[in-house]
């Protein structure tokens, strides 16, 4: 083909110089250099013959007797993208309790001591809480316990589970406990067992940054959580379990040790992610790591997982996976941070132990912090919804449309966050050139690129895509 | 050439002068009573007083069941076209076209053959199949009215038949005509089986051998996803479109909704294609690469790959479980060496009507 029309595209230069170009449909290609991306689309005069197949296979360019039917190839692509983000299921957050049994220095949400009282969801409430969830999404519920923790209100959630199996069937629902596990024993897994109910608990990279981090009374936090973890696995099988890394300024040096705590706990999967905290800038400043020193780290981690699957050792970190398949448009890629329009109350909910119904967990922390009422969109006592703001935001996080995103490459991939860029610059978009959002996500993508040009890693994380 | 392992055609002289669908029964109080269809009752003797046609015939009686549907062709020849012995039931519904695909099975006549539509409705619902019927032609939509009332007929009678139905999907970039479709269609299981050869007009164009047929078929495709019509993906490797086949499957997956799987069928050496069989036909030793990245696909998509008509020797042995058995128990055949196979039990084996058969029987390791 010599004779061709460019559609548009969007493009980015990596750090070694190639280029990846996208565009609406969302598919990717890279380029080697900048200049192959002036002959292909400024000048017209591109002569590589593989190189244009491959480029009008992906809707970068055409001839001018299919223009118009790969115009509607790409939108159809855009359409079906969008409406992925649109209907992919909601989690409903309950919060039983704000008390909690640790001291995390990053702890987001203000808990409060473990003996206080006022802190908490009444088990009178369930009722209303359960006639809440059914009328505001439908089956199958994906339901998570968060604190404080949770495990101090076991019996709010043991009578939940009973009451709500009743309501909705056992094989309407799933419950996932987020906790420290510190408070676990015998009758709390010999009550989970059989019952749809997992746990998920955090490991931070390295002893020494876990247990500075989740400070217990007996400073044993690390140890806990690893006897605890093989308990439920030897107790109630693997997938009972996962668990989330917050890498914070103590943990940039951890990351083999996370890997070998994760592989001596046998476990497949881990999920890592850097601090961000909700609250104010000089707060923020103290606390928050780069996200160049985070890259700095996550690229260490990964090479070592990707390593370890290469001499046979299978352990998956989602948080890449996450990103690699939003990159090739995976219907299974809804994540509730990284989705436009946002996952905000589309995708989530949280209830927390007053009642009052938020759209994510961030948007409680931040109205913790602000008191900004706007953000409560209702309670589970009364059928009133307060969501204009609330659809505002969801308005205005569409990125096809904001500055910064609309003409950046991985637009199709990434996703957007209002309540972020809300306590950030006040206000849902915020200025990418200086979001951490943005920081994020771009360096995770331009990693990505980074190492499936090594044909062996791409091997290991297609080979994840079919968990 | 060797033999089919079941014959569907008999001459049976009482039906010399009869034309037309009748449905085959065994016994005779177990006759339906809602069925449209004029019966034909085959005994172990003739019963004068019967109401219906009666006949004996050790051969028709062998090879079929109570409830087939035989076709009559009005010179004494009938020919099962529903059997429920079967394990794939086909109906063609019409010998036109708009493509003239340079490989068709079933080259197109342009012939007045409505009455296959008429013959099709009364058939399905004669035999009341829970199992999938395939519906070919031809191109069943390409008379938009017949198919319409097809639906109609069946619906009338509540019939519930899941149905399979082979089209171009040109007739989809019509969107009137796909709300219809989808109102008068979706009332049982269908699915539609639209085949894209590439990414291009040229190279489907080419194959398909009619100018315009990739502007309407992506149209088509577009429009029948979006209104939820199920449909499988079919794509055929030639010497033409092997090298973008991933291509065309990665494009079919980001750009269409509602598909529900996709399937590489292998050429197979009938009607056109074998004049053509020189041009077209690729050994898929040469696309091996090819095939990989197609069924990598499958996972990235959550969307299910197979492969059609690869006797596995042709493949390489990751792709095995991706093979599906497909060719009918009566169409296909093995050559003699296929009997030292160690693989044969999960082999599809050859169409029959493949002139040259190249094996590579998998052994064990002595
Ligand atoms: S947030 Fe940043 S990386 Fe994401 S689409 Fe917008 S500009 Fe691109
Ligand atoms: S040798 Fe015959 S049975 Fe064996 S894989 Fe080849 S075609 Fe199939």
């Amino acid at each position: 083909m010599t004779n061709y029309k460019s559609l548009p595209i969007k493009f980015r230069e990596l750090k070694d110089g190639r280029t990846v170009i996208s565009n609406l449909a969302n598919t990717y290609h890279v380029l080697d250099n900048i200049q192959s991306l002036r002959d292909a689309f400024e000048l017209g005069q591109c002569t590589d013959k593989n190189l244009l197949n491959e480029l009008e296979q992906k809707l970068f360019i055409t001839s001018d007797a299919d223009f118009e039917s790969k115009v509607h190839l790409t939108t159809s692509a855009f359409s079906k993208r969008i409406n992925k983000d649109l209907t992919s299921p909601r989690l409903i957050m309950i919060v039983p309790t704000l008390r909690c049994d640790h001291h995390c220095s990053y702890c987001q949400v203000s808990r409060v001591n473990a003996d206080l009282s006022g802190f908490d969801l009444q088990s009178s409430q369930i009722p209303s809480l359960i006639n809440y969830i059914t009328k505001i999404e439908k089956p199958p519920y994906k339901i998570e316990f968060q604190g404080g923790e949770p495990l101090l209100a076991f019996d709010f959630i043991q009578t939940f589970y009973e009451q709500f199996e009743i309501e909705v069937g056992k094989e309407n629902f799933n419950i996932v406990i987020a906790t420290s596990l510190s408070l676990i024993d015998e009758s709390i897994i010999n009550w989970c067992r059989g019952k749809n109910v997992g746990f998920s608990t955090s490991i931070d990279a390295g002893k020494k940054a876990h247990n500075k981090h989740r400070k217990l009374i007996t400073k044993d936090s690390f140890e806990l959580v690893q006897k605890n973890i093989n308990w439920i696995h030897h107790e109630l099988g693997r997938e009972k379990i996962g668990t989330v890394t917050t890498v914070t300024r103590d943990g940039l040096e951890g990351y083999d040790e996370l890997v070998d705590t994760h592989l001596a706990l046998g476990l497949i999967g881990m999920f890592v992610r850097p601090v961000s905290s909700y609250g104010f800038a000089e707060e923020k400043q103290a606390k928050d790591i780069s996200i160049i020193d985070f890259m700095v780290f996550y690229k260490k981690l990964i090479s070592r997982i990707l390593n370890e699957n290469l001499s046979g050792t299978p352990l998956i970190e989602h948080f890449l996976l996450i990103h690699y398949k939003r990159l090739l448009n995976s219907p299974s890629a809804a994540y509730i941070d990284l989705m436009a329009p946002a996952g905000y109350l589309k995708n989530s909910i949280l209830i927390d132990y007053t009642g009052n119904v938020f759209g994510s967990d961030e948007a409680r922390m931040v109205y913790r912090k602000y008191g900004a009422d706007e953000l409560i969109i209702g309670h589970i006592n009364n059928t009133e919804l307060n969501l204009e703001h609330s659809t505002q935001l969801l308005a205005h996080s569409f990125n096809f449309d904001v500055p910064g995103c609309s003409d950046c490459v991985y637009q199709g991939s990434c996703g957007s966050d209002p309540i972020y860029h809300l306590q950030d610059f006040g206000e849902p978009i915020g200025d990418k050139s200086y979001s951490r959002f943005c920081e994020l996500h771009k360096s995770i993508f331009d990693f990505i690129f980074e190492l499936i040009r090594d044909q062996k890693y791409k091997n290991v994380l297609d080979g994840w895509l079919n968990d | 050439m060797t033999e089919v392992a079941r014959p569907d055609s008999f001459y049976v002289e009482e039906l010399d002068g009869v034309f037309g669908p009748i449905q085959i029964l065994k016994y005779r109080d177990a006759i339906k009573e809602t069925s449209p269809l004029p019966k034909l009752l085959i005994c172990e003797s003739k019963t004068p007083d019967s109401t219906i046609k009666t006949i004996r015939n050790p051969l028709l009686d062998k090879w079929t069941n109570h409830g087939d549907i035989g076709l009559l062709n009005g010179r004494g020849q009938v020919r099962v076209v529903l059997c429920c012995s079967a394990n794939a039931n086909t109906l063609l519904v019409t010998e036109r076209c708009d493509n003239l695909c340079l490989f068709c099975s079933q080259p197109p006549r342009d012939v007045d053959d409505t009455v296959l539509f008429a013959y099709a409705a009364q058939s399905i619902v004669s035999f009341g199949s829970s199992d999938v019927i395939g519906i070919s032609g031809g191109e069943p939509l390409l008379d938009k009215k017949a198919i319409l009332n097809f639906f109609k007929i069946l619906n009338e009678f509540n019939d519930k038949t899941p149905l399979h139905i082979l089209s171009n999907g040109r007739a989809f970039k019509d969107i009137n005509f796909t709300e219809n479709f989808k109102e008068a269609a979706l009332k049982r299981k269908i699915e539609i089986g639209i085949p894209l050869y590439s990414a291009s007009s040229r190279t489907h164009d080419y194959l398909v051998n009619s100018k315009g047929a990739w502007n309407d078929t992506i149209k088509g495709l577009i429009n029948a996803g979006n209104k939820g019509i199920p449909i499988e993906l079919r794509v055929i490797p030639t010497k033409a479109n092997f090298n973008e086949l991933s291509s065309i499957v990665e494009m079919a997956l980001t750009c269409f909704n509602s598909i529900t799987r996709v399937s590489i069928m292998n050429l197979e050496q009938t009607g056109w294609a074998k004049k053509n069989w020189k041009n077209l036909y690729l050994k898929p030793e040469f696309y091996h690469d090819e095939l990989q990245k197609t069924c990598l696909l499958g996972n990235r998509f959550g969307v299910e790959i197979s492969l059609f008509n690869y006797p596995l020797c042709h493949i390489p042995e990751e792709l095995y479980k991706f093979a599906k058995k497909s060719i009918s128990d009566w169409k296909n055949t093995f050559p003699p060496e296929c009997e030292y196979c160690t693989i044969k039990s999960d082999c599809g084996g050859f169409f029959s009507s493949i002139k040259h058969m190249e094996v590579t029987p998998k052994g064990r390791i002595l």
